[in-house]
Parts: C-alpha cells; sequence; structure tokens
C-alpha cells in the first residue's frame, strides 16, 4: 500500500458536518412541526423572541436541543476516550468501558435507584461509582507492585466482572414493578427524559479532559510504542498514562452517568477514524470526536423517530455498530494492514 | 566519561542474581560489545543501562550523574536504545515512527516542528530509509523496520546509542550490514553499545568487549587482547576456535569442525 | 497543520455548542405556578389544580393498571394513548383500540406531545417520568393503592379530577354492596370450616405477604392467608419453597397479574410438590381469567373475591350464583357479556 493520504478537509468537512446534522435533526421528530417552525422556534430562543406556542416550544427546546447535545457530547467523548485507550495500552480492540467504568456507574445507578433517589442524585451516584471502579481497578496492579500494561487489564476485567455480579445482587433485591425496570432501561442507556439541567454539571468534565486529551495527542502515539521503548525515548510514561486515564475516565464515567451505558461507540468509532485519518493521534483524535458526535446523533435521532416505541440507544448502537465493526475488520484484513 | 558502572548488583524479583558487582567504562565515540551465553543478563545490562530497570546495589553515572537521581527525558537525551524486538500495532509512517524519537526534547505540551521533521528526514537519510519516508512501518521488511528503529534513536543525536542483539534475526548480508552501520555511527561521533552472540562480531567490531557470565560476573577489555580460546571456553562451555588471518590481518573466532 | 486544526475544531465545536445551549436556556423560562382555586391531593402526595374543562381533558397512560379504573369511569373516550396490560382492553372498549401508545415503561415524551396528550395517569414511584413531562407542560396524575382503601381513593381521585365524582361513587356503591353480600355469605360459613389459602406469583416460592391485595382477598372471602404475617412493603417476597411447604396451605392459587413460569399442572405432577396438602387434594388453581385480570388492585377484585369463595366454600355459593355475579360485573362495566372461553376461564 503507498503511503497514505492526508487529506487536508477531512477534518472541516466533519466539523461542518456536525452542526449540520444537528441542525437537520432539530426539525424532525414525532411532533409535527415543520423544519421552518423548529428554526425559527431557534432562532427565536436565540433572539429572545419567539411566537410559536408553549408546545412546540418546549418539544423543540427543552426535548430535542437536549438529546441532540448530549448525543453529539457523549459520542465524541466515548469516541475520544476509546481511542486515547487504545492508544495507550497498545490494543485496538478494547473499549472504554475496560477499566469497569461503565460496570461501577450501573451499581452506583441502581443503589441510588433502589434508595428511591431523584435523578440528579442517581446521576452523582454513577458518576461515583464509575470513579471508583476504574480507582480499584487502578489500585490492584499497584497493591501487587506491578507497572505492566497487562495487569492493568487483567485487573480491569476482575473489576468489571465483580460489578456485573454486584449489579446482578442489586438487580434481584429491586422491586420487579418498578425498581428493576428503572436499572434495566438505565442499563441500557438513552437519551428519553434528558434535560438541560441534566447536561449542564456535565459539560465540564465532557468537554475539558477531551481537549486535553488532544493536546496530549503525539504523546499518546508515543505511548503507544509500548511501555518499555517510551520509556526509553523519554517519555514520563507513569504521568502520561495516569493522565490519560484519569481524561478518558471522566469522559466515560460522565458519558454513562448522563445516559447509561452505550457501547460499539468507543469502540467502532477509533477504527473507522484510523482509516480515514490514519493512527496518529494528534488527528485521530479530533476526527473520532467528531465521528463519534456525528453518528451519535444520527442514530439517537433514528431512535426517537422510526417505529412506534423508542429504543433503548444501546440496542441501536450494537445492531449498527457490531456489523459495522466486522465490515471495517474486513476492509483491514483485505488492505493487508495490522490490525 | 559517558558511563562509569561501579559495583553494579540486580537480580529480578525473587531471582537469583543477573549482575554482579559489574564494574564497565564507557568513553564518547567508544565502541563497546557486550558478549555471553544465553540468560546471562545482556539484556538487563542494557536495560539497567538506559535506567529502565532498578538497581539493588551499586551505581550507573551517565555524563556523571547518578541515572537514578535522572529523569527519562534527561536520560533519553543522552541515550538511545534500539530494542530487539519491535512489535507494531498501529500503522504509523515511518517518518512519525522516526519522529517520535524527538520526545525527550520537546517540552511536555510541545509538538513536533519544522525542526523536528527536519532533523527526522536527516536521521532516515543517514540510513537510507529516504525512499519510504510515507510508508506505513507495518509495511516494510524487519531488517528495514529496524534501520528506522536506529533512525529513532539518533534522531536527536545522543552521545551513546545501546543495541540490544542487534544482528539477531538477520541474514548474513544484514548482519554485516548493521555491522557497517554501528561503525558508521562510532566513526560519527556516537559511542555505541552492541551485545551479540557472535565473539568474532567483537573483534570485527574493535573497541572494547565485554563478557558477561552466567554468574552475572562481567570482564572486559579491548575485543582482540581479551577474546582468547580460554576465556570463549568458559563462558560458552565448548571449545571454539580463535587464529590469526593473514589477509584479513586480525585475529578471527571459528567454530571447529563439527 | 495539525496543531491548526486541533483549535480551530475545538473553538468551532464550543461555539456551536455554547449557540444551542444559548438556545435552550432561552426557550425553558415557564415555570409552574403554585395551583390555586380547586385542588384534589393525589396518589404521590401532590397537590394537583383541577382542570377547567375536565370533559376536553385529554388523557395518556403508560401504567397498565390505571386503564381499568379510566374505564370504569366512563373515561375511554378521552384516552388518547394507552398502554393496556392485555389486549381485552382494546378488544371490549372500541375507544381503547383506536388509542395510540407512547411508550412501555418509559414515556416517549414527543410522542406524548404528538399525541395532543393534556394529562399522565401514571403510577405513583416514578418521580423521573413525572419531572419530564411536566418539563414538557403536560399534567400528570399518579395513582397508587394496593388495599381496597386504595381502590376507593384511586376511583375518587379521577373521579374528582376528570368531573366523574358521581360516577366513581356509584361504583364504589356498586363495590361495597357486592362485599356486603360476600361478608354474609362468609358469615354463615362455620370457623372449623374455614380454609388455609396461599397466593403464589410469578414463580414457584414467590408470594403475596399479609399487605398484599391477594391476602385481603383471601381473608375477605371467608379464607385463612398462611401469609398473613409476612409483610414485603406491599411487594411480592421471594420466601422460598420450603417456607411454602411448612406453611402447608390446603388451597394454593396463583395469580394471574403476572406471567407465570410454571403451571398449576405442573404443581400437581411434581413429585417434590406431592405432599402438599393442596396438592394432595388437587386444589391448585390459576385465579380467572387469562387476559382480564380478577386479582389486580381495581374493580375486578370483586370477582376475585367471589370467585375465591366460590372455591374454598361451593356449598356455601354455587357456579350458578358466581356465574351470576361474573355477568352482572360484566354488565355494569362494559354493557355486555363475554365468553368464559375468551376470556380464559373454567369454573369446577
Amino acid at each position: 500500500m503507498r503511503g497514505r493520504k492526508r487529506n487536508p478537509w477531512l477534518i472541516p468537512l466533519l466539523a461542518v458536518l456536525l452542526p449540520v446534522g444537528a441542525v437537520l435533526a432539530v426539525c424532525v421528530g414525532k411532533y409535527p412541526v415543520t423544519p421552518w417552525e423548529s428554526l425559527s422556534v431557534l432562532w427565536g430562543a436565540l433572539t429572545g423572541g419567539g411566537s410559536a406556542d408553549q408546545m412546540t416550544a418546549n418539544v423543540v427546546l427543552g426535548l430535542r436541543v437536549p438529546r441532540i447535545l448530549a448525543s453529539i457530547l457523549v459520542g465524541a467523548a466515548l469516541s475520544v476516550s476509546g481511542a486515547a485507550y487504545q492508544g495507550v495500552f497498545q490494543n485496538p480492540l478494547i473499549s472504554p468501558d475496560f477499566l469497569g467504568v461503565s460496570g461501577g456507574a450501573c451499581v452506583g445507578a441502581a443503589a441510588a435507584i433502589l434508595l428511591s433517589l431523584t435523578s440528579g442524585w442517581v446521576q452523582l451516584f454513577a458518576f461515583a461509582g464509575g470513579l471508583l471502579a476504574v480507582g480499584l481497578t487502578v489500585t490492584l496492579p499497584m497493591l501487587l507492585r506491578s507497572r505492566a500494561n497487562l495487569m492493568l487489564v487483567l485487573s480491569g476485567i476482575i473489576v468489571g466482572s465483580a460489578m456485573s455480579s454486584l449489579l446482578g445482587f442489586l438487580k434481584y433485591t429491586a422491586d420487579p414493578e418498578t425498581q428493576l425496570a428503572a436499572i434495566t432501561y438505565w442499563t441500557m442507556g438513552g437519551f428519553n427524559y434528558l434535560a438541560l439541567e441534566d447536561l449542564l454539571p456535565a459539560l465540564p468534565f465532557l468537554l475539558i479532559p477531551a481537549v486535553v486529551l488532544i493536546l496530549m495527542g503525539w504523546r499518546i502515539d508515543v505511548l503507544s510504542m509500548g511501555e518499555t521503548e517510551a520509556r526509553a525515548l523519554g517519555l514520563p510514561v507513569s504521568a502520561v498514562r495516569g493522565t490519560v486515564i484519569l481524561c478518558a475516565t471522566l469522559l466515560t464515567a460522565s458519558s454513562v452517568c448522563l445516559t447509561g451505558t452505550i457501547s460499539w461507540v468507543g469502540l467502532t468509532i477509533p477504527h473507522l477514524g484510523r482509516m480515514l485519518a490514519g493512527p496518529g493521534h494528534t488527528r485521530l483524535l479530533p476526527v473520532s470526536a467528531l465521528l463519534g458526535g456525528l453518528f451519535l446523533l444520527v442514530v439517537d435521532t433514528l431512535t426517537r423517530t422510526i417505529g412506534a416505541e423508542e429504543m433503548p440507544v444501546s440496542i441501536l448502537t450494537g445492531l449498527v455498530g457490531a456489523p459495522f465493526y466486522g465490515w471495517l475488520l474486513w476492509r483491514q484484513r483485505r488492505a493487508g494492514h495490522a490490525l | 566519561m559517558l558511563y562509569e558502572i561501579h559495583d553494579l548488583n540486580f537480580s529480578y524479583p525473587g531471582g537469583p542474581p543477573v549482575l554482579e558487582q559489574v564494574c564497565l567504562t564507557l568513553k564518547e565515540g567508544e565502541i563497546l560489545t557486550v558478549l555471553g551465553p544465553n540468560g546471562a543478563g545482556k539484556s538487563t545490562l542494557l536495560n539497567c543501562m538506559m535506567g529502565l530497570l532498578p538497581t539493588q546495589a551499586g551505581a550507573v553515572r551517565l555524563c556523571g550523574r547518578d541515572i537514578t537521581a535522572m529523569s527519562e527525558r534527561e536520560i533519553a537525551r543522552l541515550a538511545g536504545y534500539v530494542p530487539q524486538n519491535h512489535t507494531p500495532v498501529f500503522d504509523y509512517s515511518v517518518l512519525e515512527f522516526v519522529l517520535m524519537g524527538r520526545a525527550a526534547l520537546l517540552s511536555p505540551l510541545a509538538r513536533p516542528g519544522p525542526e523536528d521533521r527536519r532533523e527526522a528526514e536527516k536521521a532516515l537519510e543517514a540510513m537510507g530509509l529516504s525512499h519510504l519516508a510515507h510508508r506505513p512501518y507495518t509495511d516494510i521488511s524487519g531488517g528495514e523496520r529496524q534501520q528506522a528503529t536506529v533512525a529513532r534513536a539518533i534522531v536527536r543525536h545522543p552521545k551513546v546509542v545501546l543495541f540490544d542483539e542487534p544482528t539477531a534475526h538477520l541474514d548474513f548480508g544484514n548482519q554485516l550490514r548493521v555491522l557497517r552501520m554501528v561503525r558508521r555511527l562510532s566513526e560519527g561521533g556516537y559511542a555505541t553499545v552492541v551485545t551479540t552472540h557472535n565473539p568474532d562480531h567483537a573483534i570485527l567490531l574493535g573497541g572494547t568487549a565485554a563478557v558477561l557470565d552466567r554468574q552475572g560476573c562481567l570482564r572486559s577489555g579491548p575485543a582482540e587482547e581479551l577474546l582468547t580460546e580460554e576465556l570463549l571456553r568458559q563462558i560458552y562451555d565448548t571449545q571454539l576456535l580463535v587464529r590469526y588471518s593473514q589477509e584479513l590481518g586480525r585475529r578471527v573466532c571459528l567454530y571447529p569442525p563439527l | 497543520m495539525t496543531k491548526h486544526n486541533g483549535k480551530s475544531l475545538c473553538a468551532l465545536l464550543l461555539a456551536v455548542l455554547l449557540t444551542l445551549n444559548l438556545c435552550a436556556c432561552g426557550g425553558q423560562s415557564q415555570e409552574s405556578p403554585a395551583p390555586t382555586g380547586e385542588t384534589v391531593t393525589d396518589g404521590a402526595g401532590r397537590t394537583l389544580a383541577l382542570p377547567e374543562e375536565p370533559a376536553e381533558e385529554k388523557i395518556a397512560s403508560v401504567y397498565g393498571t390505571a386503564v381499568p379504573f379510566l374505564v370504569a369511569l366512563g373515561l375511554s373516550e378521552q384516552v388518547v394513548a394507552v398502554n393496556a396490560k392485555s389486549s381485552f382492553w382494546t378488544d371490549a372498549v372500541p375507544a381503547l383500540d383506536e388509542a395510540g401508545t407512547v411508550g412501555r415503561g418509559l414515556v416517549d415524551l414527543e410522542a406524548m406531545a404528538a399525541s395532543g396528550a393534556t394529562v399522565l395517569v401514571h403510577r405513583a414511584n416514578d418521580s423521573e417520568t413525572v419531572e419530564a413531562v411536566e418539563r414538557l407542560g403536560i399534567d400528570v396524575v399518579c395513582i397508587s393503592g394496593e388495599d381496597l382503601e386504595g381502590i376507593y381513593q384511586t376511583l375518587r381521585l379521577l373521579g374528582t379530577y376528570f368531573g366523574r365524582e358521581d360516577r366513581a361513587e356509584e361504583v364504589i356503591a356498586w363495590m361495597e354492596g357486592k362485599f356486603e353480600t360476600i361478608d354474609e355469605i362468609v358469615a354463615g360459613i362455620p370457623q372449623e370450616e374455614r380454609v388455609t389459602v396461599l397466593v403464589m406469583g410469578s414463580e414457584p416460592g414467590r408470594i403475596a405477604g399479609g399487605d398484599m391485595l391477594q391476602s385481603w382477598m383471601i381473608e375477605k372471602a371467608g379464607g385463612i392467608s398462611v401469609s398473613a404475617q409476612v409483610t414485603n412493603d406491599s411487594n411480592w417476597m421471594n420466601v422460598g419453597v420450603e417456607t411454602v411447604f411448612s406453611w402447608d396451605p390446603q388451597y394454593l392459587f396463583c395469580t394471574s397479574s403476572a406471567a407465570l413460569d410454571y403451571t398449576p399442572e405442573e404443581l400437581l405432577t411434581d413429585p417434590a410438590w406431592s405432599a402438599l396438602a393442596a396438592v394432595e387434594d388437587g386444589r391448585v388453581y390459576q385465579i380467572p381469567a387469562r387476559i382480564d385480570t380478577w386479582d389486580m388492585p381495581g374493580v375486578a377484585s370483586v370477582l376475585g373475591t367471589f370467585w375465591m369463595l366460590h372455591t374454598m366454600y361451593p356449598d356455601a355459593f354455587s357456579t350458578q350464583e358466581l356465574e351470576a355475579e361474573i355477568e352482572d360485573y360484566y354488565t355494569f362495566l362494559f354493557g355486555r357479556t363475554f365468553d368464559a372461553d375468551y376470556l380464559g376461564y373454567t369454573l369446577t
């Protein structure tokens, strides 16, 4: 294969597609409102006017806009953290929750639901649960005095399994009529009841770590050479790896606590990004962010427009993501790439 | 003095001593070849010299400073490392791969700039890889990848380059090329440390030879003088031949009749 | 170039997001004022203002238990979206058949907005849904009530809210009359003849405790509930099969309010269960009916109690009398009767 052409239009193209997609998404939905009306509601809110009726405004600004924002941000966050993890751990097959974030967040959320707490507390518990789980994963190798990547991955598997069992236990004690359903819906992931008030506190955790990771992109390249080589090349491996894990965990934890577990995005999008932009993380991370945001925006818009009943987002990302992933792998094999 | 190693002791946790009271010096521009049987600890010695492994006792001083007091950056600016095996995972281009060697020169948040790129291109030229600059480094031969790794080590102009068994998986012709490359680097001002299985390489390269035995003890001296048949028999547990070749004008190390 | 891309990308992204953020903020300024005038307290303790034109209210629900109440109060025509627990409701009530759906468990908010609903009738312990729907500007009425008092309260609540107080009282009076009849019959059954009963849930070992409607129905029908002393916040309890054996009830009723993962026939033929008094005498029944539930909180609990009375004391309350009550119930609520086959029950 010849040298890869670096298409300088890739990022600007995606950067334009995203807002265009967002605006289109504002115009579609089950509530009958014409695109023109949607846009004028948006414009009205911006300019402080607006003559549309209350329900239309509520639907466009209260239902659609938060969902669109959230799906873009969460899609971007999961993709960036997935790409960063894959680079740091030199393993294109891992997803953002291999350190146990999702498992821990689900346990936190389940606990909050069992305690009949309001949704704000559920989010908080989920966030804390995710961070605690990763903390556990990172501490285990330290107790065993091992700095190897493999140890961390194994630790993640252990903590993830433990979280699964814990979640199973919590589900067992839940009231099947009410709490169990709530837990199940939460773990399946979805943007259904998302309001702007839920999104705002998560905003810094979705934006800042992503920016930090993008700035660290080149260092992730060096880290992807392997710990020993990276150290020999002069990289402060522990510090860089620690920062990447922290940022990626914050991204994943805040995504999960907003919208439950959404699978396949963090695994598949970085692969697509690598196909389009190459493995250099300076480009890969922003490209993944844009692709991920676009992907989840499209999927969420589909879940809320097609079909009589809204499907949990994770089901659709799986239905789309799994075959897509298979296709990506097939393409790469054919082109003779290493994974 | 580039390297001053005093009484270096190392063993893996819970294991027997790998390096026992090792003493070694290395001057600028010097070639040091390290020999020893399988499992003697040659790679371990290199790792200790790079500061990649913590030592139990003794000191490794790099350019006069204790290596344990130096950060990875400081060490990497002085020493380059060419590992024996590198398993590529992602398909960086050869240029991107070599560019990573500049990490030690950049401040924590800076990214490689035009000057770094120029140096990388020069390093590729020096290794004869310019035509492969934009190829994915997964797409080139093993030998070319090794040369790229060397380019990555020298792109920041360290004082010494450590090679871990550079001739290990290469065919005869490529082995020669590697040895020539080491000689060229030495002539260009780099000190080099090369571990090898072949005693003849030590003699061919000239410079200093160091022999590590299974107990972890190191003996060193000028290659031609140190490598006697007696020493080689002790190290490798087999009788090898050391003869003087009129034609080549040097001692050669050969296999005896089968 | 990559440095540039990264930075300009970030700037662009932030700009877009902040813009959309501002839009959303701009539109979300309405707050719900405290209700003045006539109010009613719902099943979640919330104070609700009564609608000015109750007959114009468009009702939506994703809570299956709400449906029988709405039908009993004659509100079917006002229902625009409903998620009925079984096909019975959409079959029996044409108006419900025409209604759409806005979700199952979770409310599809936009679909609800599109349906034109003005009020959601929902269960009491789901504050997330209540908040989300109210944010949309649609009212929510929460209902709860596991026991008879709760049923009456729900009828009165919905009656008051939708301006059907008269009908609510009519239904309550009808129910009270039926329960008085049952009381009279039960009074005539001697103490020695009272039997022990247990109601089992979706799996063996899962039972209705003393604080559930089913236990109340047993006692009302003159039976003795073996699980009276165990309670679980009005929820089903997994006490385990061994506890059921130790209680050894003479009658075993299986609920029809949840999907069973076993059948009464399986219990009757399972050797492990053969020592149970109820199994020995072949007294393991599923509470009717297959598509209408007679042991759910609602008006149908009258029928469930009558059925229990008949099953436990057939001499005191004959098959014919039961059939008469069944006919009366369906006629009262639906203006017609249904086949036993259609509903899915057989009488002994």
